[in-house]
């Protein structure tokens, strides 16, 4: 983990209030895994003192730049959507535990929905020994992304929208059921809004499930105790830190009674 | 280069920068970031006799220059630190302060004899925790109670004991001399001003806790004043915290009578806050040809 300064390269809409910020560094750590995070200061916005979390969807060692997507939600995103190319930002990385390492061969099935499903997209892009396949969902047809992206990685790519206007219509657990004796999957790796993930029960009593989840974070880096998630182990209870001890969890650790 | 050394009641600093009790962990979680034994002094996270798990979430909100958080004290108890914790940071070389709390006088002094019996260099009392329900702010409010802990504590204590102070008070000035009175061998202060975050679109409380501790930057002029009443009536070292962010406000805080400092919120913003900070002052003392870091003390001009 380390602090650096990165350059905006680009900073574009990718779909409706979606944005994607490239950046580039001298040299980026090399041990950056699926599903990790970073902490990004808003620049040039000393009201505005806390690092907001950001997945990084996409790492290059070529060229050192690191890819991530953002929805405009508060005044850190909006901020951070118009920052021109060229503007200096300070960023924490990588954060977190990230996705386990999966067997040779295994297959993987990965469950996301809206912006969830780019930390997914790094797992396809990573685990190239592995068998990917994936159930991606949005709201409508203008909220998709890297759809095109997620269908060449994958050998069976389900699209879902809640409203039809893209794909299969239906919630992603909903469509999910209809395909997953099919997919057959060794594990399952999800993210998306909480009630997309609460709503793979069904599915996690069958197969390993992993989810990455969000919380109000502070420090990014285990120190503060603020981004606590309660979490079930062994029957005792605990607030883990989503920070460091996850963003990523088995789905029975945090999703319980 | 100019001298940073510093001495709090006995106690010699490398430099009068120390990490803030609850923002920095135990100190490992910055072990890989920098080289801890650069900064003067950590506060460990606030300690109870039994395990804590602490308030549910969410426990941090953001506000203008700000930020409010509920943890609660969440931390493994007395017990586990010491045989866990203790050793794996030991061998850093700066000063540790064993930040201490109970629920009642009783747990406050048996935890004060643990913690003396180990290897910690200070205790630390924090009677003013606006996160916990009994204890923590209940015993530092009336200077009466900030007289009588400090008084029943002190005789427990093997190593010197800081008294830290809450902000949340009519007269700071009454309890910082209750606490001397009691025995104190130093002070720190301030910990957080109590504070709420709502939002009004969803029109409930950010915290799930309702209301929390208030800190970072937009805390420093509260801070700076109660430093510079409290120097003006103890004669006691001060240790002072609220909102530093750089080298700059650790001067600020020295000029109105504070000793050593601690930086809380900053780690939080920005992980390499204390080298930086560090560096910062360095560089001060060099530009203004100041060549002990102690002059500072009390030195502001009015
Ligand atoms: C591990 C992790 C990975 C994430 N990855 C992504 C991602 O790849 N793309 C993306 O768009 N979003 C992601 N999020 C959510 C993102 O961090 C928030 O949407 C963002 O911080 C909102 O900032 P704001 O200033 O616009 O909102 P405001 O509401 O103005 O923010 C106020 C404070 O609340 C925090 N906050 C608000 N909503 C959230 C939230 N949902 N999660 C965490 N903190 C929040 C902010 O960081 C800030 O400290 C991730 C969150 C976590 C914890
Ligand atoms: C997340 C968090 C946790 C804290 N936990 C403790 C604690 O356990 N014990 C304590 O005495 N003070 C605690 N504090 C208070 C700080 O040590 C400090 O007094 C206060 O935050 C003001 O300084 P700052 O503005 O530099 O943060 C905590 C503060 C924060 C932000
Ligand atoms: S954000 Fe500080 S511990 Fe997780």
């Amino acid at each position: 983990m380390i602090d650096l300064t990165f350059e905006i390269i680009k900073n574009e809409i990718m779909a409706s209030d979606i944005f994607e910020m490239t950046l580039k560094t001298d040299k980026l750590p090399a041990d950056i895994k699926a599903g990790q995070f970073a902490n990004v200061k808003v620049p040039n916005r000393t009201d505005l003192i806390l690092r907001r979390p950001f997945g990084i969807y996409s790492v290059n060692f070529d060229d050192n730049t690191i890819k991530l997507g953002y929805a405009l939600r508060g005044q850190g995103t909006q901020a951070l959507s118009i920052l021109p190319a060229g503007t200096k930002v300070q960023v924490l990385l990588p954060l977190g535990n990230g996705f386990p390492a999966v067997e040779e061969g295994k297959k993987v099935l990965l469950v996301g929905g809206g912006i969830g499903v780019l930390p997914l997209l790094s797992v396809a892009q990573s685990f190239k020994n592995n068998v990917i396949s994936s159930c991606i969902g949005f709201k409508d047809a203008s909220l998709q992304m890297k759809v095109d992206e997620f269908k060449a990685l994958s050998k069976e790519c389900i699209v879902a929208s809640d409203d039809g206007s893209l794909g299969e219509k239906g919630y992603v657990a909903q469509v999910l059921a209809k395909y997953i004796d099919q997919i057959n999957p060794d594990v399952i790796f999800a993210c998306g809004p909480e009630i997309m993930l609460k709503g793979l029960g069904e599915f996690a009593a069958k197969y390993p499930t992993y989810v990455s989840l969000e919380q109000r974070m502070g420090c990014g880096i285990g120190a503060c105790l603020v981004c606590s998630c309660k979490t079930k182990k062994n029957d005792e209870e605990h607030y883990a830190r989503v920070c460091a001890d996850g963003p990523v969890f088995r789905f029975e650790e945090v999703f319980y009674g | 280069m100019a001298n940073m050394k510093v001495n709090v009641c006995g106690v010699e600093f490398k430099n009068p920068v120390i990490g803030a009790s609850g923002t920095f962990g135990f100190g490992k979680e910055f072990q890989h970031l920098y080289d801890l034994g650069k900064i003067g002094g950590i506060s460990l996270k606030g300690l109870t006799l039994e395990r804590r798990e602490g308030n549910a979430p969410v426990r941090i909100a953001e506000t203008p220059s700000g930020m409010i958080n509920s943890v609660g004290l969440q931390n493994p108890g007395a017990k586990y630190f010491l045989e866990h914790d203790l050793p794996q940071i030991r061998k850093f070389d700066t000063v540790l302060i064993a930040n201490i709390n109970g629920n009642t006088e009783e747990e406050y002094c048996q935890i004060a004899e643990l913690m003396s019996d180990s290897s910690v260099d200070m205790l630390e009392l924090n009677i003013s925790c606006p996160n916990v329900k009994c204890g923590g702010m209940a015993f530092g409010i009336k200077p009466e109670s900030v007289y009588n802990i400090t008084k029943a504590v002190k005789p427990y204590c093997k190593k010197p004991l800081i008294v830290k102070l809450s902000p949340n008070v009519s007269d700071i000035k009454e309890n910082a001399l209750a606490a001397e009175e009691g025995g104190a061998d130093a002070l720190s202060l301030i910990n957080t001003l109590y504070g709420m975050a709502v939002d009004a679109k969803t029109m409930r409380p950010i915290l799930a806790n309702v209301k929390g501790g208030f800190s970072g930057p937009a805390v420093k002029p509260i801070a700076l004043r109660m430093v510079h009443d409290c120097y003006s009536v103890v004669k006691v070292p001060i240790i002072g915290i609220g909102g530093i962010t750089t080298g700059l406000d650790v001067v600020e805080f020295m000029l109105c009578g504070a000793s050593a400092v601690q930086v809380g919120t900053a780690n939080i913003m920005n992980p390499m806050a204390m080298p930086q900070i560090i560096d910062e002052l360095q560089n001060y003392l060099t530009e203004m040809k100041i060549d002990d870091i102690n002059s500072l003390v009390g030195a502001l001009k009015i």
